[in-house]
C-alpha cells in the first residue's frame, strides 16, 4: 500500500497553487490545490504530486524517523 | 527524493498498435512492516497510521483487529461498525480525489480541482464525531457517537456527490439499471463523472481491456494464517496467488453483482466501462451504506471474543483498492512477526490482472494506445506509482 512521505514547504507560489518542498537535500515541485491555511516550513503528505494534508512538526518527524529505521530513507533526509 | 513507495514498471510491447506482450517489474518496499517487530502492541497502532498514511484508516483498522484477534481481545461489534464508517468515509475520499484528479487529465478534460468537494476533508470529522479524544484505533479506544452531528456529515457527502458528481441524486443515480439508462444520464449531464464515461465511450474503448481473470473470493482465515507462516510466505505476499489461481481485487470485485454493473458486464465484461462504472456505482453507494451502519450503532450488540489460543492473529479489510490484509504474531507482549499482503500484489501480479487485460488492447495510434493503457491501470489500482513504457 501507499507509503506517505511528510516533506517541508520551503517555497510557495500562490498564484499557481504550487511549492517547492524538501526532504533532506532533495526538493520537489508540488501542487498545494488539496490543502488550505499552509505556510512555508509546514510540513505536508505528499503523494503522487501533490501535498495531501498538513502533519504538524513532531508527527513528521516521527514519520521520517520510521522510514529511517525501515531503511527507506537515506539518514540526511530526517531533519 | 528517495522514492520511498517503490514502484511497478509495465513494459507493453506493441505490433500495429495493438499489444504484443507484457512485462511487470515491482520495487514496492513489501517488508516495511518488519519495522514493527519488537514493538509493544500499542506502539505498533500507533506507528501504522504514520507510516500507510494514505489508506490510513483501512491500516490502521486492520491492524488493530489482526491485533486483537491475536490477543483474544474482547471486540465490541458497536465500535466495528463505527471503525466501518471511517473505512467507507476514507474510500470516497480515495475516489473522489482519482475522479477530480487524474480522470480529467486522463481523458483531456477540463480540469478545475478547487470543484473537488471539500467531503475529501471529512474524515476527521466523522472520527471525531465518533470517538472520544478521537482514538479510534487504539486498544483502550472509547466510542462516544454524536448521532445527529454523523447524520450532518453523511448528508454533506450526499450533497456533494449530488451537486459535483452524479448531477442527480445518487439513489437516483443507483436506480440506473441499464446500458440505456446509463447512456440518458451522460447525455443530460456534463459534469466530470458523465463526461469521463462519455469520452471513454465515443473514443470506442468500452470493450477494451477485457480480462479473464477472476474476482478473489473470500479467504478463509485460517487457510490464510497457514499460507502466511509458509516459507514461501515472502514470496507469496510479493506475487500471491490462492491455490495457484490467480485473482483481482478491486472496487469492481466489491461492486460487480450492484446498480448497473451486471448489465454492463453482460455487454462488457470486465473491460474499461465496467470498470470506471463500477467506481462511481462504490462512491454513489457510500452515503446510504454509511446511513445503515449509523442506524447500526444506535443498537446493543454482545462483544464477541475470537480466541485462537496460538498468539496469532489476523485480518482482512476492503480498502479503497482492494482486500487489505494484516497478519501479526505476539511473543512475550512484543510483535514477533508482521506481514501485510496488499490488493496491489493481487492486481499487478506478473501474469495476473493488469497483465492480461493490458494484453489484448489496440488502438487507432501509438499515443492513443499508450492512453488506453494508463486508462485500464488507473481503473484497476488508481493511486499505486507506476512507469508505463511502451515499445
Amino acid at each position: 500500500m501507499c507509503l506517505a512521505l511528510p516533506a517541508r514547504i520551503v517555497s510557495m507560489d500562490k498564484t499557481s497553487d504550487m511549492a517547492t518542498v524538501a526532504l533532506g537535500e532533495v526538493k520537489r515541485e508540488v501542487s498545494l490545490a488539496l490543502v488550505e491555511d499552509v505556510s512555508v516550513d509546514d510540513y505536508v503528505l505528499i503523494h503522487v504530486g501533490y501535498a495531501l494534508n498538513k502533519v504538524s512538526e513532531e508527527e513528521a518527524e516521527k514519520t521520517l524517523a520510521l522510514f529511517s529505521e525501515a531503511g527507506l530513507l537515506d539518514e540526511g533526509a530526517v531533519r | 527524493m528517495k522514492d520511498i513507495e517503490g514502484q511497478i514498471v509495465i513494459d507493453m510491447h506493441s505490433h500495429n498498435n495493438k499489444a504484443a506482450s507484457v512485462e511487470i517489474q515491482s520495487s514496492r518496499p513489501l517488508q516495511a512492516a518488519g519495522i514493527l517487530i519488537g514493538k509493544d502492541p500499542h506502539q505498533a497502532l500507533g506507528m501504522i497510521p504514520l507510516m500507510y498514511n494514505i489508506c490510513g484508516i483501512a491500516q490502521a483498522r486492520t491492524s488493530l483487529l489482526a491485533i486483537q484477534h491475536c490477543l483474544s481481545i474482547e471486540i465490541d461489534p458497536t465500535m466495528e461498525i463505527a471503525r466501518d464508517m471511517l473505512v467507507l468515509v476514507e474510500n470516497a475520499r480515495e475516489h473522489l480525489f482519482r475522479i477530480f484528479i487524474d480522470w480529467p487529465e486522463l481523458l483531456e478534460l477540463n480540469r478545475d480541482i478547487h470543484q473537488m468537494p471539500s467531503s475529501i476533508r471529512l474524515v476527521s470529522e466523522f472520527r471525531q464525531a465518533l470517538f472520544t479524544d478521537n482514538k479510534a484505533f487504539e486498544l483502550d479506544s472509547r466510542l462516544k457517537p454524536d448521532s445527529v452531528r454523523l447524520l450532518e456529515l453523511i448528508n454533506q457527502l450526499e450533497r456533494e456527490l449530488q451537486q459535483k458528481v452524479f448531477e442527480i441524486s445518487t439513489r437516483d443515480w443507483l436506480s440506473i439499471c441499464d446500458i440505456d439508462g446509463l447512456n440518458q444520464w451522460m447525455n443530460e449531464c456534463d459534469g466530470i463523472a458523465a463526461s469521463a464515461i462519455h469520452a471513454i465511450s465515443d473514443r470506442g474503448w468500452n470493450s477494451q481491456g477485457y480480462s479473464d481473470c477472476p474476482h478473489l473470493p473470500e479467504l478463509d482465515a485460517d487457510d490464510l494464517l497457514k499460507r502466511l507462516n509458509t516459507s514461501d510466505a515472502d514470496k507469496f505476499i510479493a506475487q500471491p496467488d490462492w491455490q495457484g489461481g490467480l485473482y483481482e481485487t478491486t472496487a469492481l470485485t466489491r461492486q460487480q453483482d450492484h446498480g448497473v454493473i451486471p448489465e454492463l458486464t453482460r455487454g462488457f465484461g470486465n473491460a474499461l466501462i465496467t470498470r470506471w462504472v463500477a467506481r462511481l456505482v462504490e462512491l454513489a453507494s457510500i452515503p446510504q451504506q454509511l446511513k445503515q451502519l449509523l442506524s447500526q450503532l444506535e443498537r446493543n450488540h454482545q462483544p464477541t471474543i475470537i480466541d485462537t489460543g496460538r498468539r496469532v492473529g489476523i485480518a482482512q479489510t476492503e480498502a479503497a483498492r482492494g482486500r487489505l490484509i494484516h497478519r501479526v504474531e505476539i511473543d512475550q507482549d512484543r510483535i514477533s512477526h508482521y506481514q501485510i499482503l496488499a490488493p496491489t500484489e493481487w492486481n499487478f501480479h506478473p501474469r495476473g490482472l493488469i497483465t492480461r487485460s493490458l494484453g489484448n488492447i489496440s488502438a487507432n495510434s501509438a499515443r492513443q494506445l499508450e492512453l488506453l493503457a494508463r486508462l485500464i491501470v488507473n481503473a484497476i489500482d488508481p493511486c499505486v506509482g507506476y512507469a508505463l513504457r511502451v515499445h
